[in-house]
């Protein structure tokens, strides 16, 4: 018998299942990134901060949050949020039930995760921008804001779009902890396939190739985006 | 029909309707968690249904508990953090009772307890091997007729290499049960029946399922294994499968659990179901005693 018509799509076989479990993968990693990088760049202002207390508080996060396994930030949110969603409920005067839902906690952790490993590429790369040319920008009277968005937002882009391919990436496989909560993604669907048709040689290494494809495809979209941000610079891309 | 009658209908059906509603109204709900990846226990069909062993267990307890049972599906890895979340009520997903997990939760009695099987080649001496065949014997409690069977396959042993696997409750019971015959312990299942196909061990120790299962590929592929000797249960094999509950928490719905499980021993339910999805009675006949 053919071992692939497990992978058939309709209620024979598991090909619908993993759709759907791949799209809620890509989701949970699309919102996670973009709130992350969202999140990552006052974080990283924060750090570069001559302000004290910002530097000390958004130092001490990027440090923890980078610092523990990422299992272990969705275990806090998921099953260890309970007792603190129950005092912010109490606090805003709200009695009902109140739970992390699966979704939410997994994106959320997504969302911190990313923040912090975003916000230190950021730091990273507006420290790489030529001091020069900002006194040279500031020679010229630019007020703060012209500053940032014409000389300092786009070349930080450039110097940190590489790093934050990688960001992506690590994003992208985190998704997969979220499994633990039961939320139905991609991994959690391999899981259930591996387990119930025991065949799991078969499902790993479709999730192996489906992963594949999305890093693939994520790559050729920041290697545009790299050449897209380094038009301007006089050797270009990849130089 | 007189109007006498016709009134004496209507009532009686709105006893019925109000019977009903008070039933369904009073039926509790119980939420219980599985994982539904291991097969044939509890598993998913392509369809995304819960089928398995325990999906058909639960069915028939919580009808004999005139409860509501709806399931949580849940990685196994997190169950037990989400249950003390109060996620749901307990888990049912082929738990095993050990010392270390009853420190953190309450189990229930056991409603599983897979037999363990020797197993070997079927043209050797050992797979001529006739007594205690077809019986099983509880370790925790053995006659002296038990005794006796125990005693002829250890002698049938005596010059034999017997493989075991490491993690398992095996280890322990082979040693407890048959001290003196020569032992080969193995990290994986896997590696340990590779060696039984190739010679290289004379016999192993296994679960019955896993037995069933191995004995039918060997034979699709032309090679005949047969499971001798009585099967085992109990002792240091362990105690079985059980729901987990709250540390302290749910004595009640744990009893109400104890009682359903004891009488659907008791009839046999569970041991056609086990015979159904995993090939051998994994009933408790203990828990029918009591």
């Amino acid at each position: 018998m053919n071992p692939l018509h497990l992978l058939a799509f309709g209620p024979t076989g598991w090909g619908d299942e993993l759709a759907y479990g791949a799209a809620m993968t890509l989701v949970i990693a699309a919102l996670g990134f973009a709130g992350g990088l969202v999140l990552g760049l006052p974080i990283a202002a924060a750090r570069l901060s001559s302000n004290v207390v910002l530097r000390a508080i958004s130092g001490v996060y990027v440090t923890v949050v980078r610092g523990v396994p990422e299992l272990l930030v969705i275990y806090l949110l998921f099953f260890g949020g309970g007792q603190f969603y129950r005092y912010v409920a109490d606090a805003l005067g709200y009695s009902g039930a109140v739970a992390a839902d699966a979704f939410s906690a997994g994106v959320l952790a997504v969302i911190l995760i990313c923040a912090a490993y975003s916000a230190e590429v950021f730091r990273g790369a507006f420290q790489a921008i030529p001091k020069g040319q900002i006194e040279a920008a500031n020679a010229f009277g630019m007020t703060r804001s012209t500053l940032f968005c014409r000389i300092k937002l786009p070349q930080m882009l450039r110097y940190a779009l590489p790093s934050i391919a990688n960001v992506w990436q690590l994003v992208l496989k985190d998704t997969a902890l979220v499994s633990v909560t039961g939320l139905v993604e991609l991994m959690r669907t391999i899981d259930v396939a591996a387990g119930s048709t025991r065949s799991p040689f078969l499902f790993y290494m479709t999730a192996i190739l489906i992963f594949l494809a999305f890093t693939a495809v994520s790559n050729k979209a920041f290697e545009g985006a790299e050449r897209h941000f380094s038009r301007s610079v006089i050797g270009g891309y990849g130089k | 029909m007189n109007m006498k009658r016709r009134m004496l209908l209507v009532s009686a059906a709105m006893l019925v309707a109000g019977a009903s509603t008070v039933l369904a109204a009073d039926q509790r709900v119980v939420k219980l968690a599985t994982d539904g990846t291991y097969a044939p226990f509890n598993y998913t069909d392509p369809s995304g249904k819960l089928v398995g062993f325990e999906p058909d267990l639960v069915d028939d307890i919580c009808k004999r508990m005139n409860v509501k049972c709806e399931w949580v599906i849940q990685n196994f890895d997190g169950m037990i953090p989400a249950l003390n979340e109060k996620r749901f009520d307990a888990i049912l997903a082929s738990l095993s009772i050990t010392d270390e997990r009853a420190k953190a939760v309450d189990f229930s009695i056991p409603y599983y307890a897979g037999p363990t099987r020797l197993i070997a080649s079927g043209d050797g001496k050992l797979g001529q091997f006739k007594s205690g065949e077809g019986s099983t014997i509880l370790l925790g409690s053995m006659s002296d007729k038990d005794k006796a069977v125990i005693g002829d396959v250890a002698a049938a042993l005596k010059d034999a290499t017997v493989g075991v696997e490491r993690a398992s409750t095996h280890a322990k019971f082979f040693e407890e049960t048959f001290p003196g015959v020569k032992v080969k312990i193995y990290d994986k299942g896997e590696n340990m029946m590779l060696d039984l196909v190739a010679g290289r061990i004379d016999a192993a120790v296994d679960g019955a399922g896993s037995t069933l299962n191995f004995i039918s590929e060997q034979e699709k592929a032309g090679k005949k294994f047969v499971a001798f000797g009585p099967a085992l249960k109990g002792g240091a094999l362990g105690k079985g499968v059980a729901l987990a509950f709250r540390k302290g928490e749910e004595t009640e719905l744990r009893e109400e659990f104890n009682k359903a499980i004891r009488e659907a021993t008791a009839d046999g339910s569970i041991s056609k179901m086990s015979v159904k999805w995993i090939g051998v009675d994994g009933s408790i006949p203990e828990n029918a005693a009591k």
